[in-house]
């Protein structure tokens, strides 16, 4: 069975172990060009070790992976110039000033002389750390790092990239900055997996998702597609001041779930909003003071605790 | 107190998960104690009770009395009587092969029986001076216990009282009585002695030697016109080699801080193979090892002025095949080890053991025979002897061949478990 033209990653069925674990269990994922793909999953879903699979660091135990339509060789010089990695890791020499970090990277590659000049400076210009450019990176904020980080796995001007979990363990104003970055490279055409924890940076930034659980892809689609598999409705939160017997939580809302919890009621119904008052007025109708009322939209949060069971963090 | 006592709880757990403080402070300090102690106390008492030395004789004199000689040393416990050529006794010596050597001249049993002065020669190389020490030593014991002085006796007192001016009467009366009552007495007089303390035995030896018409004189035919000591060669050649291993330790270690940082995926995914990426890291080590061991010798030459510019050649090769031997050694660390913290751990305890057994630490002539044996095993061994003759025995390229081989046969050894251990380092992840 061939891999399809349509998709710059293809990945069939992919098992990998190690020792009695099972890292990948038929991991299936396709991945459309000039897109940012997000990987979603909690710690040991299985993320890592299929970005590794796919760059060809984990010999797989079973299944295929192409690239382009063509099964992957890791070690062809065509391969590894069409992709770049941007770790987990902060993936830079800390005693190197930035520009040496980009240099290095970039000489690997064969680029040189004045070529390598202006694309480290292009990148460092990309990544607002110009100015700290002869600076060691030891002495750059943690957001400073991983942009270069960034920008290390770009410096060839790859035409896919793996970024695994690039904001982990920044400040908002940084990750913000690296969510522009990953923008720009799509808006340039650029395909990039994207793994991560937080549900927000995948809404904002993916196009398509897929949510990985145990070493198998459990869903995927656009956000809208995947709120829309599992039929999420509006959770209602309201704390209240009172007693409500079962009869009268049986009351409050025709077709939706109502549970009391820790002081708060929970109740999860299509249309939350259109509903809300008259939630509210069968409440205060039984003798119960409302303090405080939020309605949440479904999101990709809850998407994930609906078919995993877990928080995206777990 | 509970706070406290949790702290104190919470200390002592953070120390024993410390595997490398763990190593550092039980099992180097019992590792150290063992080779100082089979060193410098012996298994059965001291270094001298368990020493073997390999002592070359030259009897050109083929006499009865040098034959009674030669018999003494090959009954010594101590020495390991090896007879050879007087042109290999230089050799060997000169080699650096044996420490000492004795050299029988032509004609001296005649001089001996005629009572006229009669030279042994000893030949020597003053660095390993606990064996020249005490085979000097064993060199006038010998002459006692030989049961020569029937030979010379009789007439060393006949020309004793003979220059005292006594008259031919008394001097053939005393001849008489001599070779009559004093001669046949001398074998159970030399068994007396030997039952007797040896250290009264000896300084009354020390006292009656000077009379005897037996001289031993001795000859340095090693390092007399180097302008360094022994020990000079010996304290900057074994720091040299045993902080270059540390050095290199050091650098492998890189290899594991570059998988721990995520820069090994970076170098994995450009176009650079797993087997280019070794070759470049191991070119690494090289280089630092080779401005380690230059540095150790610049410092040398001017602090202790080792003659550094008079044998190039010969130090290049010594220089390069310990660093690569370092190099693969780290390597080979950095493969048992899965992260710079473990590496940390285990390479003091390998370093420091393989340098006191290697006579990095203590000189190795003055370690007991077992260690002399399991020596052998250590890199290091071979490093601090090929320098120590490169600067001390003025060795060409043929005569540190066999230090050199070694070394590269460790190399090699080192660098192929090594290589296997990274790849399948890298293969996991």
């Amino acid at each position: 069975m061939g891999a399809s033209t349509e998709y710059r990653i293809e990945a069939k069925n992919v098992v990998k172990r190690f020792g009695d674990i099972t890292a990948l269990n038929g991991a299936e994922l396709r991945i459309p060009a000039n897109c940012v793909f997000g990987l979603l999953g909690p710690n040991g879903a299985g993320k890592s070790t299929l970005i590794l699979a796919i760059l060809g660091l984990h010999q797989i135990d079973g299944g295929e992976i192409f690239i382009d339509s063509e099964p992957l060789n890791p070690a062809s010089y065509e391969f590894k110039r069409k992709i770049g990695i941007v770790p987990q890791e902060l993936a830079i020499y800390e005693n190197l000033s930035g520009i040496a970090n980009l240099k290095f990277f970039g000489s690997l590659f064969g680029l040189k002389g004045s070529d390598l000049d202006s694309r480290a400076n292009e990148l460092l210009e990309f990544t607002g750390l110009h100015d700290r450019r002869n600076d060691r990176a030891k002495t750059y904020s943690g957001g400073m790092k991983r942009r270069l980080n960034l920008a290390a796995g770009i410096i060839h001007k790859p035409e896919i990239v793996m970024m695994d979990e690039p904001t982990v363990g920044i400040d908002p104003q940084s990750r913000n900055l690296i969510y522009d970055l990953v923008e720009n490279l799509a808006n340039d055409g650029m395909t990039i997996l994207y793994t991560t924890h937080y549900m927000d940076e995948a809404e904002r930034l993916c196009k398509h998702i897929a949510i990985i659980d145990q070493g198998r892809i459990i869903a995927k689609g656009t956000v809208d597609e995947l709120i829309d598999i599992i039929g999420e409705k509006d959770v209602i939160e309201l704390e209240i001041q009172g007693a409500l017997s079962d009869g009268d939580l049986k009351q409050i809302v025709d077709d939706g779930t109502v549970e009391f919890i820790d002081g708060r009621l929970i109740i999860q119904t299509a249309n939350g909003g259109a509903k809300l008052q008259k939630i509210m007025n069968s409440i205060t109708s039984k003798n119960c003071d409302i303090t405080s009322a939020t309605i949440r939209k479904p999101n990709l949060e809850t998407v994930f605790l609906h078919l995993t069971g877990k928080e995206l963090r777990d | 107190m509970g706070p406290l006592f949790n702290l104190y709880i919470k200390d002592m757990k953070l120390f024993f998960s410390d595997r490398g403080a763990v190593i550092m402070s039980f099992i180097v300090p019992v590792l150290m104690a063992l080779i100082f102690g089979f060193t410098f106390g012996g298994g059965s008492g001291s270094i001298i009770e368990d020493l073997e030395i390999y002592f070359d004789v030259a009897d050109n004199d083929k006499s009865e009395i040098s034959g009674k000689i030669v018999k003494a040393i090959g009954d010594d416990d101590v020495l390991i009587l090896n007879e050879v050529s007087k042109e290999d006794a230089y050799k060997h010596v000169k080699s650096g092969k044996r420490s000492v050597a004795l050299i029988i001249p032509t004609g001296f049993g005649d001089k001996v029986i005629a009572g006229d002065d009669a030279d042994l020669k000893l030949i020597y190389d003053p660095s390993n001076q606990l064996e020249n020490g005490l085979i000097q030593g064993k060199m006038q014991e010998m002459l006692f216990t030989a049961d020569i002085g029937e030979y010379f006796m009789p007439n060393m007192i006949e020309k004793l009282l003979r220059q005292q001016g006594e008259s031919e009467e008394n001097i053939k009366v005393a001849r008489f009585y001599i070779d009559k009552y004093i001669v046949p007495q001398m074998g159970s007089a030399k068994t007396d002695k030997d039952n007797s303390d040896k250290k009264s035995g000896a300084q009354s030896m020390d006292a009656m030697f000077d009379d005897l018409p037996i001289k031993i004189s001795s000859e340095q035919v090693v390092g007399q016109d180097i302008s360094s000591s022994a020990g000079y060669v010996q304290s900057v050649v074994s720091a040299m080699v045993m902080f270059l291993l540390f050095g290199i330790s050091f650098g492998a270690g890189t290899l594991l801080r570059e998988k721990q940082s995520g820069t090994l995926k970076r170098l994995l995914t450009s176009p650079l193979s797993v087997e280019g990426i070794m070759a470049a890291k191991l070119l690494g080590l090289m280089t630092t090892g080779l401005i380690q061991v230059y540095f150790m010798l610049i410092f040398g030459w001017i602090v202790f002025k080792l003659e550094i510019w008079s044998y190039p050649g010969q130090l290049f090769l010594m220089a390069f095949a310990t660093s690569l031997m370092a190099s693969g050694l780290g390597v080979m660390l950095a493969g048992i080890a899965k992260s710079e913290e473990q590496i940390g751990s285990l390479a003091p305890l390998v370093i420091i053991a393989l340098s006191a057994i290697g006579g990095a630490m203590v000189p190795r002539f003055i370690m007991p025979k077992i260690l002399l044996q399991i020596g052998v095993i250590s890199p290091v061994t071979w490093a601090v002897d090929g320098f120590h003759n490169v600067f001390w025995q003025h060795q060409g390229l043929m005569g540190m061949l066999p230090q050199f081989g070694m070394l590269i046969a460790f190399a090699l050894v080192f660098l192929a478990i090594g290589v296997v251990l990274v790849r399948a380092q890298i293969r996991s992840g």
